[in-house]
């Protein structure tokens, strides 16, 4: 056990000299980008008293903010990429809420904010889009004439591992992505299910495609 | 507590200064500016008592603008409105309720360009078709659009991620693209 996992750690330091050697440039900004998840992991840790973990490695290429003051993780091994605003942006509303970011992930652009419950699972890849788990995230500014306090409370948002969430998409409460499905651009989910390995498109979102029939048709 | 403080204190000097320098921009008394607000162009903004301005939860790169395109444009926001990086970009009108709350959305009442191949002025839009109005207690979801000559009824509230082309009636919950009314409140 202890010879492999010796061995593995040799293996991986020498792909690391071939890369440094190949791409020089590109293996300073890893470097920084390590650098810099570190750096997020301890400031962090320190800032919000215990209750933001990050595992490390992070690899931040952009910037990353935690503001509030609910529970937050990012699983080892996560990577924040450059998109077309600044890069990953975690927003708790309230105290009890709780953001888990599995392993693996390539976040970058996604903007959530909480208020009870946001899970994304291991290896999922997000484009500049929105998470938010409940209709507004500042509901004591609906002032309506009728009872609306069923529709403006905070549900909770599951997305599965291996999703890829597209660009502009806006996943709000109630919603279920199970794993290996692909939210294309623009779509807008609340209060529904999309299954194993399938596509979900539109606004609000049709009824979802499976992929593999899709692969059938394409062919 | 401290934060409201420096808000109102904010708000106050806004008033304060624009009331001197600028004869369109009228602002009713107790705005609080948690984040910059910028009123451009030749316009009329009205903007009535107990407003509040904020920015977009998480990113700060945000805040609300209010433009005017021409002369006779104008812009009228009822009282106590929560504006969290609201948009508005008015050439002939918009006139918003009281209660109003918008988060992170945008209001256009032109085109800004017409459909010919040299995109220039959009001749065929009156202040008749494409005011916006927008009705008492409306809610606009975050990355919603209104969209030019749409009619939003009293009790409104619109989806996240939402694009409204069409009126939307009395008390309801609409959302989509084109937003669709999903729930009547009773």
């Amino acid at each position: 056990m202890n010879t492999e996992r010796l061995r593995n750690a040799g293996a991986m330091l020498a792909k690391a000299a071939r890369y440094a050697v190949q791409h020089p440039l590109g293996f300073i900004v890893k470097i920084a980008a390590l650098l810099r998840g570190c750096w997020y992991a301890v400031y962090f840790f320190a800032l919000s008293r215990g209750s933001v973990t990050i595992k490390l490695p992070l690899l931040a290429y952009d910037t990353l903010s935690i503001t509030g003051p609910g529970r937050v993780t990012i699983g080892r091994n996560c990577s924040i990429y450059k998109n077309t605003f600044s890069g990953l942006r975690i927003v708790t509303l309230s105290p009890e809420a709780g953001v888990s970011i599995g392993k693996n992930c390539a976040l970058g652009g996604i903007t959530i904010r909480c208020r009870r419950n946001v899970e994304i699972g291991e290896k999922s890849i997000t484009a500049y889009s929105l998470v938010q788990d409940a209709l507004f995230a500042e509901p004591g500014n609906v002032r309506n004439k009728f009872d609306v306090t069923d529709l403006v409370s905070a549900g909770t948002v599951y997305i599965g591992s291996n999703v890829w969430l597209g660009g502009q998409a806006i996943i709000l409460d109630q919603t279920v992505i199970q794993k290996d499905s692909v939210v294309s651009w623009g779509a807008v989910c609340r209060k529904q299910e999309v299954g194993e390995y399938s596509l979900a498109f539109g606004n609000p979102i049709m009824k979802p495609y499976s992929i593999t029939q899709i692969m059938k048709f394409q062919r | 507590m401290v934060t409201d403080m420096i808000a109102g204190l904010r708000g106050w000097l806004f008033m304060r200064v624009s009331g001197m320098t600028k004869k369109n921009i009228q602002i009713g008394r107790g705005l609080r500016l948690y984040k910059k607000l910028e009123i451009q162009g030749p316009g009329r903004v009205i903007i009535g008592e107990g407003c509040t301005i904020r920015g977009a939860q998480g990113d700060p790169g945000q805040y609300v603008t209010l433009y005017t395109h021409s002369e006779g444009a104008t812009i009228t926001i009822g009282r106590n409105a929560a504006l969290c990086a609201a948009r508005m970009s008015a050439k002939f009108s918009i006139s918003i309720g009281d209660d109003f709350f918008a988060e992170e959305a945008g209001i256009a009442d032109t085109d800004f360009h017409s459909l010919d191949r040299d995109r220039g002025v959009p001749q065929t839009e009156d202040e008749n078709k494409c005011a916006v109005m927008i009705g008492n207690r409306v809610s606009l979801g975050a990355r919603s659009i209104v969209t030019k000559g749409v009619r939003l009824g009293d009790d409104v509230i619109i989806a996240p991620g939402s694009i409204v082309n069409k009126n939307i009636p009395d008390a309801c919950y609409a959302m989509g693209n084109p937003a669709k009314v999903v729930q009547e409140f009773k």
